[in-house]
């Protein structure tokens, strides 16, 4: 059933595949971010709670839910590799985890600033927030795992096993500090939780997530084509293809 | 349009700091992991071709080292015949003055 | 002069070059950090109470962790031992070591400071008090962390040995720190127990470069 995937196995078929994909993926990602964003700022009605500050949901919704599916993704990818042997997939891993990493930053940030006006404090160790931190935490791990070796097929296996481990803990993380929080319910009810959002607000929403979605998407085609040229560095494909590109270049 | 002016969209109800802030740090984050990707590429492509002229450097120093022992040795053999010969001919004259004396 | 300048470029460009070894101390210092508000519970009170010390106990192991590559990568491919023989005094070199260690492991975790005294709802005389202690406090761990490194570079175990050496002695910066914000924290004089971390550092500041230079001539032989 899985045949097709095979040729996708080598890297140079890859690169271009990705190549291919870059420029839809880069224009509808900005294209989809850009009036989503602008639908939920200046023209989704108001929320009768949080008055206007509720819009920040448009940027903070979307950068945490990808960061959940991006760790979901990234184990993927380090099951792939590691059951099938497939160098391709640790290297999509390795493109996957950096943009984790930001969008989960951007959900604490963002959560941060939605925070200081909604309860009085920048940082408050409400349950969300607090998945997103270790979230973050798992993110870093892994990358800064694959760094620390010298050989890269040792450090994608490496990677991927913790990915992996990461990816079994974060349900259970995920419900213990859901369950911790709900015992050391504090005085402050926060209102981040999932509103029950009229189709006004709930489609910029929507549009927003598939927008960030896509962004993501084009950025992990770029990371992917750069894990490949790094890897093959010295492969006449690669040296042909950066003669076409100096020249290219050189044209302009 | 929700608001009535520009104002009233950049002052959000009075929670444009908070609200800016996220939306400036998300498109910040976003560029700055944009470009560093591209930038990447770029440096790969380069990082590839120094290499490349770094090998046909070390190449083309080969064969011009290689050139110049072949002819290095080659000198040496034209040399040496040179010295047998200069030495066959100055026998030859001692012998001839030998003879003549 | 001009040997001890080029020590330092050199430690600083190689540490650089090795970005992401001298992430993981920042990591664990946040990722320590972040351990106790789920351990104790979020309540602003709690952790305003515990945060100074949970702040300095962090700083101090997150500290130990890095203080292992101080010597460690020199000393293996041999340019300790030149250092050794060449005519640069060992202990000013020792003192430049130290001071880029601090720069590259350290400073990083200082200039985080801020965003955990958040995570710990410190207020703010307290993160200022905290910030004075850290960095009058802070060359101390570097400074006498060097002569236990010096000791145990040789050592093939040497990580948790080391924390055994450094702790006991480094139990007096933690009681005058701790007690520097606390005091901060009810909103009274702290200048003694800056004094006293201060008077601590530059006695170390004085003595240690020499304990370093004899703690690597006894790992060399």
């Amino acid at each position: 059933m899985w045949k097709w995937l095979h040729p996708y196995a080598k890297t140079e078929r890859t690169y271009h595949l990705c190549q291919r994909l870059l420029p839809w993926f880069s224009v509808l990602g900005l294209a989809v971010i850009l009036f989503a964003t602008v639908w939920g700022l200046a023209y989704a009605p108001t929320d009768y709670q949080q008055s206007e500050a509720y819009r920040i949901i448009y940027v903070h919704v979307p950068t945490a839910v990808l960061s959940k599916s991006l760790y979901s993704a990234m184990a993927v990818a380090a099951f792939i590799g590691l059951v099938w042997q497939v160098k391709t997939s640790f290297m999509a891993m390795m493109a996957l985890a950096p943009i984790g990493a930001t969008v989960t930053f951007i959900s604490l940030v963002t959560g941060a600033a939605w925070g200081k006006p909604m309860w009085g404090t920048w940082w408050e160790w409400d349950a969300r927030l607090t998945s997103q931190l270790i979230l973050m935490f798992l993110f870093l791990g892994v990358i800064s795992l694959y760094k620390a070796f010298e050989d890269k097929q040792q450090a994608g296996k490496a990677a991927g096993v913790m990915a992996i481990v990461g990816v079994i803990n974060l349900p259970i993380i995920h419900y213990s500090v859901e369950w911790w929080n709900t015992l050391h319910q504090g005085a402050t009810i926060l209102k981040l939780g999932k509103p029950s959002m009229p189709p006004e607000m709930l489609w910029p929403l929507l549009l927003s997530i598939l927008g960030w979605a896509l962004a993501s998407g084009a950025i992990f085609l770029l990371r992917m084509q750069n894990e490949i040229l790094q890897r093959e560095i010295k492969r006449p494909w690669v040296v042909a293809l950066a003669h076409k590109n100096s020249a290219l270049s050189k044209g302009k | 349009m929700y608001f009535e002016d520009i104002n009233g969209f950049l002052d959000m109800g009075g929670y444009g700091l908070y609200v800016w802030l996220s939306f400036g740090s998300g498109a910040l984050s976003l560029l700055v992991l944009w470009l560093d990707s591209l930038f990447s590429k770029q440096r790969l492509f380069t990082q590839v071709l120094s290499e490349q002229t770094r090998q046909a450097r070390i190449k083309s120093a080969a064969e011009k080292s290689a050139a110049a022992e072949q002819s290095a040795a080659a000198e040496q053999s034209a040399a040496a015949e040179q010295s047998a010969a200069a030495e066959q001919s100055a026998t030859a004259e001692q012998r001839t003055n030998g003879e003549t004396i | 002069m001009a040997a001890l300048m080029a020590i330092l470029k050199r430690d600083l460009a190689l540490a650089y070059r090795q970005r992401a070894e001298l992430m993981q101390p920042m990591l664990f210092f946040i990722l320590v950090i972040s351990l106790f508000p789920l351990a104790v519970g979020p309540e602003p009170k709690t952790l305003q109470l515990i945060g100074p010390g949970v702040i300095w106990v962090a700083a101090i192991l997150s500290s130990l962790l890095g203080l292992e590559r101080l010597f460690r990568d020199d000393f293996q491919d041999g340019s300790i031992e030149q250092l050794m023989l060449s005519s640069t005094s060992l202990p000013a070199a020792a003192l430049v070591k130290v001071v880029a260690h601090w720069l590259t492991s350290i400073l990083p975790l200082i200039i985080l400071s801020p965003l955990l005294a958040l995570f710990l709802h410190l207020s703010e005389p307290m993160y200022w008090a905290l910030l004075k202690t850290l960095l009058l406090g802070t060359p101390l761990l570097s400074l006498i962390g060097g002569i236990a490194v010096g000791l145990t570079v040789g050592l093939n175990r040497g990580g948790v040995l080391l924390a055994l050496l450094l702790l006991p002695v480094f139990i007096p910066l933690l009681i005058f720190a701790t007690s520097a914000v606390e005091s901060a924290s009810m909103q009274l004089q702290y200048s003694a127990q800056l004094a006293i971390i201060g008077a601590m550092f530059l006695f170390s500041l004085a003595l240690a470069p020499f304990a370093i230079a004899y703690a690597l001539r006894v790992s060399q032989t």
